[in-house]
């Protein structure tokens, strides 16, 4: 059994379809990069996977859970399934250490003492071990990003997902955070990740998939996907964003 | 009986400022009780639960404070309750004050993006969860300064219960003035002594939105 | 013990209300009017005046923002007479009622007119604008149109508070509740009526602030 499935995912904000009958399923271990123009769905589609956007039609599953089924708890689907966003999106009033610890605590109940161990050892994965008692605010762009995915790390999920996590930050930074990206994809973390990477993309995927106008316009293996795209369409894109 | 103004009569003034007081604390405990209420309904994820908070800001807010302090305590009383002019005002004053600030809180609560709220909720966090670690401690930053605005909105309007013979400062300057027909001097000294209660909380007020703007 | 509503007798006496809820309005329009002009006044005293005026201005301001409305309604009616000043209620009621006004349309326009930023000011200048042009695209207008909303939610609350004026015996909408009170002895009734009076003129109000501001200020 497939980790994720999606089956027709059918998303629409009003009349706009963003989303137009996306199919794609993703297996324990692997890492899915997923590239295509702005507004194509990207986002939408990771969102869907932890529920955080109804849809209209299709159906998602994570681990055999149905995802859009009202009957599921999505409080204990998502402590399974990790999110960083392009805006770090860290909670300002909190330490780095809270930040961390924050969900680990309420959610699952750690205690207290063993909640700063495992912002300690999450921490290190990022290289961040001596910014634990710093604020956000008090850190780069780079760093925050770094926490953000230590922070989706201390709830040990099966699957993360990363949408274009790189791309608010200076160009020196981008590096720190893929090198941190890397580093969880070696240990073996199930990964969607959304994009404009396309260097990474080719390093790192297994698997790449091209989103158009809404809809899973191309995919296969990473190096041979990008290298030989099949369609008019992935291929004006790749020169696009590589030129 | 007429008798001169005296230094005794402001000292009972002033006395009577802790009556004053004491009202805007009750209304501001009250008020808080049902503005916090107010305030999660407007931002419920249920439809007709922020209906209901709409319905009660609009309600309180188009009608004047004098219009429920009268409906306390006159009219409750046709129903064989005694109502006592403490009760009347306890009541009244919640009533209103729950609107405003549940406004405002609201507002608060909103300001806060809702990436953050999206972030508590991919963490497995649940509604009330979010609210309590994540958007109601940035929220209570933002609501300090137009609460304690609120606050000299309230002190200011606790001298409606006058009206219903609540004895607190201006009726103690009714009753002086009654007693000493010097109305002029005796106005004069209650405005000064709302103006020394206000004042130093309209300043800290403003001192506190300025810091919170340098902040951001 | 069970009560039974009459609002028989209450309505009866509609002519009462009705003559309360003129004068209310009467009130309320000839204050708005009143208390926006002092706005404009004082807040251009404010901003552009000299430092005497200024100071002048942001104590009148404070000194009214800071003592409630009533007590400044007690003192014109009651103590100013006693200083030669003598008002009727219905003047008295004027007087207070605009000069609260004003002082909280001051700080409401001033906070519109120093909120246009400086850059808009120079690029109205680069651009080849005449002072006069300047003032009356860059900085009136869309201050005015930030300023709307808090000032038409003021002179709602001021509408509201022109109840209290029932205090000196001012015939106004709540008065004549009291007078029905005292004749019927339905004051549950009374007062429940009164208030859906109030709310069903803030509705009005707000209704015609919001056309105002759809026609003068959304459409560009
Ligand atoms: N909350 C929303 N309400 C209405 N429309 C939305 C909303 N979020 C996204 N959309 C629309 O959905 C479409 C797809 O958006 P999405 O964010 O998934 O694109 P994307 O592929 O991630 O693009 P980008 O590369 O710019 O992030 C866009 O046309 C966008 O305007
Ligand atoms: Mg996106």
């Amino acid at each position: 059994m497939s980790l994720v499935e999606l089956k027709n995912v059918v998303k629409r904000y009003g009349t706009n379809t963003v989303l137009n009958g996306v199919s794609l399923s993703v297996e324990k271990g692997e890492i899915i990069a997923i590239i295509g123009r702005s507004g194509s769905g990207k986002s939408t589609m990771l969102r869907c996977v932890n529920g955080l956007e109804p849809i209209q039609g299709g159906t998602v599953a994570f681990d055999g859970t149905v995802v859009n089924d009202p009957a599921t708890d999505l409080r204990k689907l998502r402590q399974h399934v990790g999110i960083v966003f392009q805006s770090f999106n860290l909670f300002p009033h909190l330490s780095v250490e809270k930040n961390i610890t924050l969900a680990p605590k309420v959610v699952k109940g750690v205690p207290p003492a063993e909640a700063r161990a495992l912002a300690e050892a999450v921490l290190r994965k990022v290289g961040l071990a001596e910014k634990i008692d710093a604020y956000p605010d008090q850190l780069s762009g780079g760093q925050q990003q770094r926490v953000a995915i230590a922070r989706s790390l201390a709830m040990q999920p099966q699957l993360m997902l990363f949408d274009e996590i790189t791309s608010a930050l200076d160009p020196e930074l981008v590096g720190e955070v893929l090198k941190v990206l890397e580093e969880v994809a070696r240990e073996g973390m199930t990964m969607m990740l959304v994009t404009h990477e396309i260097g990474f993309a080719r390093k790192v995927a297994n698997r790449v998939v091209f989103m158009h106008e809404g809809k899973m316009w191309e995919q296969g293996p990473a190096a041979e996907t990008l290298g030989r795209p099949r369609t008019p369409e992935l291929e004006t894109f790749l020169s696009a964003v590589l030129h | 009986m007429i008798r001169e103004l005296s230094f005794i009569d402001v000292l009972y003034l002033i006395a009577a400022t802790r009556w004053t007081l004491a009202l805007t604390a009750i209304a501001f405990l009250g008020g808080g009780i049902v503005g916090l209420a107010v305030a999660l309904l407007r931002v419920s994820s249920l439809a007709p639960l922020r209906w209901l908070g709409a319905i009660y800001v609009h309600a309180v807010q188009g009608t004047p404070l004098l219009a429920w302090l009268f409906v306390f305590f006159f009219g409750l009383s046709i129903f064989g309750f005694t109502v006592s002019p403490w009760l009347a005002a306890a009541a009244a004053y919640s009533i209103y004050a729950g609107a405003f600030l549940g406004e405002i809180w609201r507002g608060c609560l909103q300001a806060i993006p809702r990436t953050q709220w999206e972030a508590g909720a991919s963490l497995g966090l649940g509604f009330t969860q979010q609210l309590r670690y994540i958007i109601v401690p940035q929220a209570l930053r933002l609501a300090i300064p137009p609460t304690v605005g609120f606050l000299v909105q309230l002190i200011k309007n606790t001298s409606l219960a006058a009206v219903i013979g609540f004895i607190e400062l201006t009726r103690e300057g009714q009753l002086t003035t009654a007693t000493t027909f010097r109305p002029f001097t005796v106005y004069l000294i209650v405005a000064a002594i709302y103006f020394a209660l206000c004042f130093p909380l309209t300043q800290w007020s403003r001192r506190l939105e300025r810091r919170l703007h340098v902040a951001r | 013990m069970t009560y039974s509503f009459q609002f028989r007798d209450v309505f009866a006496a509609w002519e009462f209300l009705l003559e309360g809820l003129v004068l209310t309005l009467e009130l309320s329009l000839v204050t708005m009017v009143v208390g926006l002009v002092i706005g404009l006044a004082g807040a251009a005293a404010r901003v552009y005046g000299g430092p005497w005026l200024k100071r002048i201005v942001a104590v009148y301001v404070e000194t009214i923002r800071n003592t409630p409305l009533i007590v400044q309604l007690f003192l014109i009616f009651f103590g100013l007479p006693s200083a030669g000043l003598k008002f009727d209620a219905n003047t008295a009621a004027l007087i207070a009622l605009s000069i609260n006004l004003g002082a909280y349309s001051i700080e409401i326009i001033r906070a519109g007119l120093e909120a246009i930023p400086r850059s808009q000011i120079e690029a109205g200048q680069s651009l080849g604008l005449s002072p006069v042009q300047i003032y009356r695209y860059v900085i009136i207008f869309p201050s005015l149109r930030m300023m709307f909303p808090a000032l038409s939610s003021q002179f709602v609350l001021l509408m509201l508070a022109t109840s209290v004026v029932s205090q000196i015996s001012a015939q106004d909408l709540f008065h004549m509740a009291s007078i029905i009170q005292s004749r019927t002895f339905r004051d549950f009734e009374v007062y429940i009526l009164v208030a859906a009076a109030y709310l069903i003129l803030a509705l009005l109000f707000r209704l015609a602030f919001a056309g105002i501001y759809h026609f003068v200020f959304a459409r560009r």
